[in-house]
């Protein structure tokens, strides 16, 4: 596979859907995942959280200090806290709402461009380091 | 994440004698977190009893009357506070219990060993070399007696010691827990100091530190650079690719038109992504079924040798060069170029020019369209030409089936060893349009003309064996038939015959039998003459 945005969250994006824009925080941020490609599958068509599977650890948000500066979204760094479990190959980065997963909406799959990819958990923590540039551009 | 311990979480327990030996932290233990109790017995029973997911580091005992183990444990979600192991028989007991963070929660459990002795110094005995630079080593130091253990050495410090109790002091053990974290892979040999001489028991484990793991993203994901996703549509579009692509199913799985252009400007290396699509030009459809390595523009550009697998299901349509690799359409052909492929037209089925290149055939070639020139390779692979064949350059052995249409060699045809060894059946005529210069292997082959003639339009230059093939059909030489050999005695024949060279021409079939010439005139009589 390589990187993508959902198409679904663009097309959510372009009409102002609920629950499709990455500034809120906690409960309404932007989270990632690591994702086990041998278990999940990379769809255009996927849209929800639920859609998802292969999910290792546990998920962390997007910091706070997020930007959007001309179309590229950043965030913190994140660090998923003592992770065990199947070889990660993917992230993912969903936004959260208080409502069910199956209303989390998948905004981008990033497997390409990543040293350190795959990584097989050892039960420590994994740290992920966005480019300084940012994460993605529209 | 560096190695820590919660402090807080101490806990030790000293009985009288009892089957149960019970460590209670003072707070749920945090999940991940490393657990590790060590205690020691009177007697030298064994361990019966273990809590739940605890697991022997090492025990230690010398049969006289003090053993000793350490355990340990992961935390997991929701961890009780309170651990109780039971022993084979009701001994008194002391031990320590402790917390630490930083522990990597899978397999954390690298080195061990354990000693026993009687006086006043106590040491674990050598590790061995540690794993990984970063390790948490517990060492457990038992007596008989309440004696106590200082001066622990090698920097190792002790955090926890506790007695049993009931009886006399004699009856009794004492437990010392201490640890220390290293930082080099060194074995390590930690020891103490028994405030009285007595029987000690001790050992040694090491747990290594959970090591972070990092994930650098090391360049901003750009989607509207990005040719990984959506259809590439029709029009002047250019995507310069400065790095490898990489792309299973955006980019291939879209339509590429004919006024598309691909620059890949380094290695394409695309074995799944590119297979599973289609890339659609014009009439063309390219299903690839292995590496594709392109570095340049795809249908303008060339595919470079050796790495190549296209299978072709329908026209294929490449105004450049095709390098060497294998082109299978239909599956029953492979044809391996080993020069510049130019194909202006279409593939299969259509016009194949081959200009500099050669074409080796391992499997049926099925055309039926025409053929252009350039080196046929064919080994023993048939040739079904269903349409004209026309090549001016060299056809190697192997069958020619032109069940169709004419073939036509444009040129000489300099191939006196394979072409002949093959068989050429035609329905129709072979039409040789030059000099045809053979004079030796047509007849190790077999010319079978079927149902029409052999137009031979220039000199016929074959000069004994001609008549002697296996033609059974009408041969018309439309200026002349020379028999070099034989020439005198022909005219002989005719001479005696008194008949004239145009009839004879048009009318004489000539045969020759060792030194006998069989002259089959207006089928009415036969003339045995000896040469």
């Amino acid at each position: 596979m390589a990187n993508a945005i959902y198409p679904k969250w663009k097309e959510a994006l372009l009409q102002n859907s609920a629950d499709s824009d990455l500034d809120g925080t906690g409960s309404t941020g932007v989270w990632a995942a690591l994702i086990d490609t041998g278990t999940y599958t990379y769809s255009s068509a996927h849209e929800f959280y639920s859609s998802l599977s292969g999910v290792v650890g546990t998920d962390v948000e997007v910091g706070a200090t997020k930007s959007y500066t001309n179309g590229t979204f950043d965030g913190a760094d994140v660090t998923f806290s003592s992770v065990s479990g199947a070889t990660v190959e993917a992230i993912v980065l969903y936004r959260k709402n208080a409502g069910a997963n199956t209303t989390w909406r998948l905004i981008a799959y990033l497997d390409t461009s990543f040293t350190g990819l795959p990584v097989t958990p050892n039960g420590g923590n994994i740290t992920v380091t966005w480019n300084a540039s940012g994460i993605f551009t529209l | 994440m560096a190695i820590s311990e919660l402090t807080a979480q101490r806990n030790t327990n000293g009985g009288a004698a009892s089957t149960s030996v019970t460590f209670t932290y003072p707070s749920t233990p945090t999940q991940g977190n490393l657990l590790v109790a060590v205690f020691s017995w009177r007697g030298d029973t064994e361990v019966t009893g273990t809590p739940s997911e605890w697991s022997l580091a090492t025990n230690s005992g010398n049969g006289a009357g003090i053993d000793g183990a350490i355990y340990y444990k992961i935390a997991g979600a929701s961890e009780p506070t309170v651990h109780t192991w039971t022993l084979g028989v009701s001994n008194k007991f002391a031990g320590c219990a402790s917390e630490w963070s930083g522990i990597v929660s899978a397999s954390p459990l690298d080195k061990i060993n354990s000693n026993t002795g009687t006086g006043t110094a106590g040491t674990c005995g050598l590790t061995g070399t540690l794993s990984q630079a970063n390790e948490l080593v517990v060492a457990m130091f038992s007596n008989i007696n309440t004696y106590t253990w200082a001066s622990h050495n090698n920097g190792s410090a002790e955090i926890l010691e506790a007695a049993s109790t009931g009886g006399s002091a004699s009856t009794r053990n004492n437990t010392s827990l201490a640890t220390k974290i290293v930082s080099s892979t060194a074995s390590v040999n930690y020891g103490a100091t028994l405030s009285t001489s007595g029987t000690w028991s001790s050992a040694v484990a090491t747990f290594k530190e959970e090591l972070n793991q990092t994930i650098t993203q090391s360049s901003l994901f750009t989607e509207s650079d990005s040719i990984y996703a959506g259809t590439v549509t029709p029009g002047a579009v250019t995507v310069t690719q400065s790095s490898s692509y990489t792309n299973s199913a955006t980019f291939f799985a879209g339509a590429v038109t004919p006024a598309y252009t691909i620059t890949q400007s380094s290695g394409y290396v695309n074995e799944s992504a590119f297979l599973s699509g289609s890339v659609t030009a014009g009439e063309v459809t390219v299903a690839q079924s292995s590496v594709f390595a392109n570095d340049g523009v795809f249908y303008s550009g060339s595919v470079t040798p050796g790495e190549v697998t296209v299978l072709q299901s329908n026209i294929y349509s490449n105004t450049n060069a095709f390098y060497a690799g294998d082109v299978s359409a239909a599956g029953a052909i492979t044809v391996t170029q080993d020069g510049a492929f130019s194909n202006s037209a279409a593939f299969y089925p259509g016009v194949v020019t081959a200009g500099a290149a050669s074409i080796t055939q391992d499997g049926i070639y099925s055309n039926s369209a025409v053929y252009y020139g350039g080196d046929v390779t064919t080994g023993a692979v048939d040739v079904d030409q269903n349409s004209s064949y026309a090549n001016t350059q060299t056809f190697y052995p192997g069958a020619i089936f032109a069940s169709g249409e004419n073939i036509t060699q444009a040129s000489a045809h300099e191939n006196a060893a394979t072409f002949y060894s093959g068989e050429v059946n035609s329905n129709y005529s072979l039409l040789f349009d030059n000099v045809y210069i053979n004079e030796s292997l047509i007849y190790s082959g077999n010319l079978t003309t079927g149902v029409t003639q052999v137009d031979q339009t220039t000199i016929y230059e074959n000069s004994s064996s001609f008549f002697d093939a296996n033609v059974a059909r009408q041969i018309q030489a439309a200026i002349e038939v020379v028999v070099s050999l034989n020439e005198t005695v022909i005219n002989c024949i005719y001479d005696v015959l008194d008949i004239n060279v145009s009839e004879a021409a048009n009318n004489i079939r000539c045969s020759h039998i060792e030194n006998s010439i069989i002259v089959d005139y207006s089928g009415d009589f036969n003339i045995v003459v000896s040469v």
